[in-house]
């Protein structure tokens, strides 16, 4: 079966923004499933249940697992995976710890099952997937010091997620909205470029990493 | 506890307690940023607890209102005192006896008159929030720095996505374009 793998930052984005409703009319649309780890759902519903902040994103988010819009599927042994990744880059000889468990858990569901896509807002794990060595960039940069990359665990981990496609919350919304899935949500009467920005600038500003030279350009496209 | 770690920890605290007797905001907000490095790399309680620590006071001190306070003055010097106390610590190579310290400052700052307590609580949670994007921008993933400083990804996404990390050019790996098109394909 095809399917979408979902990290928490993809989800987040659209709990927050209220546009969970959209997954429905989606998964219809792809003809698959949208599958998310034991460990990414106990990081969107397990943890937010126990505060009074996002507790009502961790409810709705809860109701997609429930109606099965949102796959859980059981936890995958990354021990390895998660070690070898947060060994790749080092500095002043020390190992810098750069993703988590339930990240990498998200990453190797997406393998093994071979998703047709991940689904990830967050910007370190996809920097990771498409070109790794502009997080080596970043941490040189700002931590105004030569950052150590290991050859062979990057190349064991490029070949390990080679030909794994990434989206996000934004790419996902622009398929929505094209697809007329925004229509109980959006006011009528608003032109396609203010839709455009605004559930754009929604994403953006809730976590999902989408610069302003990416919001423009999907802008002058969906026109 | 690293060496490297420990003398700049070191460093940092002499310059608080300077800070905090003079109730100079600004020099513990900088004192902040400079553990950040080592709280990416080494990823150690130590530098996280004091980054936060600074953060947090540098909020404190920097708003006027909380002077109206009575404990106010009392509070301040407690502080400082402990910050001397912790950099004694560190001195004599005593991690645990540092580790309690840090954690007595915590107590100190939280067993205050009410209302200034309600602050400092919420001073904390939003100082802990704030060095996790730092940490962010610094190249680690949400969910890392989420679990190091014990917030929400909700609540750290909510911070991150008010800053300018997404404009950092590093951060665009395909043209919007390519990555609609990808998309496209997927549902059709």
């Amino acid at each position: 079966m095809r399917s979408l793998v979902f990290d928490s930052s993809s989800v987040i984005s659209l709990a927050t923004n209220d546009l969970l409703g959209t997954l429905k009319g989606l998964k219809k649309l792809f003809g698959g499933g949208f599958c998310i780890p034991a460990a990414v759902a106990r990081e969107l519903v397990d943890v937010p249940l126990s505060s009074h902040r996002f507790k009502l994103e961790a409810m709705m988010v809860s109701k997609l697992i429930e109606g099965g819009e949102l796959e859980v599927h059981s936890s995958l042994e990354v021990g390895n995976l998660l070690a070898s990744v947060n060994r790749i880059f080092s500095c002043r000889g020390a190992s810098i710890v750069v993703v988590n468990k339930g990240e990498v858990e998200a990453l190797a569901l997406a393998v093994k099952i071979g998703a047709a896509a991940y689904v990830v807002d967050e910007r370190t794990m996809r920097l990771l997937v498409e070109d790794p060595l502009r997080v080596r960039r970043i941490l040189e940069g700002k931590l105004h010091a030569k950052v150590i990359v290991d050859k062979t665990l990057l190349k064991s981990f490029q070949d390990f997620v080679r030909g794994l496609k990434i989206i996000r919350s934004a790419e996902l919304m622009m398929v929505a909205f094209e697809e007329g899935l925004l229509k109980e949500v959006v006011m009528s009467g608003a032109s396609r470029r203010d839709t455009v920005d605004a559930l754009l600038w929604g994403l953006r500003l809730r976590g999902c990493s989408i610069s302003t030279g990416e919001i423009e350009e999907l802008k002058r496209l969906m026109e | 506890m690293e060496e490297r770690v420990r003398r700049d920890i070191l460093e940092v605290l002499i310059g608080a307690v300077r800070a905090a007797r003079r109730e100079d905001a600004r020099a513990l907000k900088s004192l902040s940023d400079r553990t950040i490095h080592n709280a990416s790399i080494h990823q150690d309680q130590y530098s996280l607890s004091v980054s936060v620590l600074m953060y947090a006071l540098a909020k404190l001190y920097g708003r006027e209102r909380y002077v109206q306070f009575k404990l106010w003055v009392k509070f301040c010097d407690t502080c400082a005192d402990l910050l001397g106390l912790a950099v004694k610590k560190l001195e004599d190579r005593d991690d645990a006896g540092f580790e309690e310290v840090l954690k007595n400052i915590l107590r100190h700052l939280t067993r205050t008159e009410k209302k200034l307590r309600e602050y400092v609580k919420d001073v904390f949670q939003k100082a802990k929030v704030s060095k996790a994007s730092r940490l962010h921008e610094h190249g680690i993933s949400l969910g890392r720095t989420a679990d190091l400083l014990g917030v929400s990804e909700f609540e750290l996404m909510e911070y991150v996505g008010k800053t300018y990390i997404a404009d950092m050019p590093e951060g665009v790996t395909l043209s919007g374009r390519e990555r609609l098109k990808i998309a496209r394909k997927l549902f059709r």
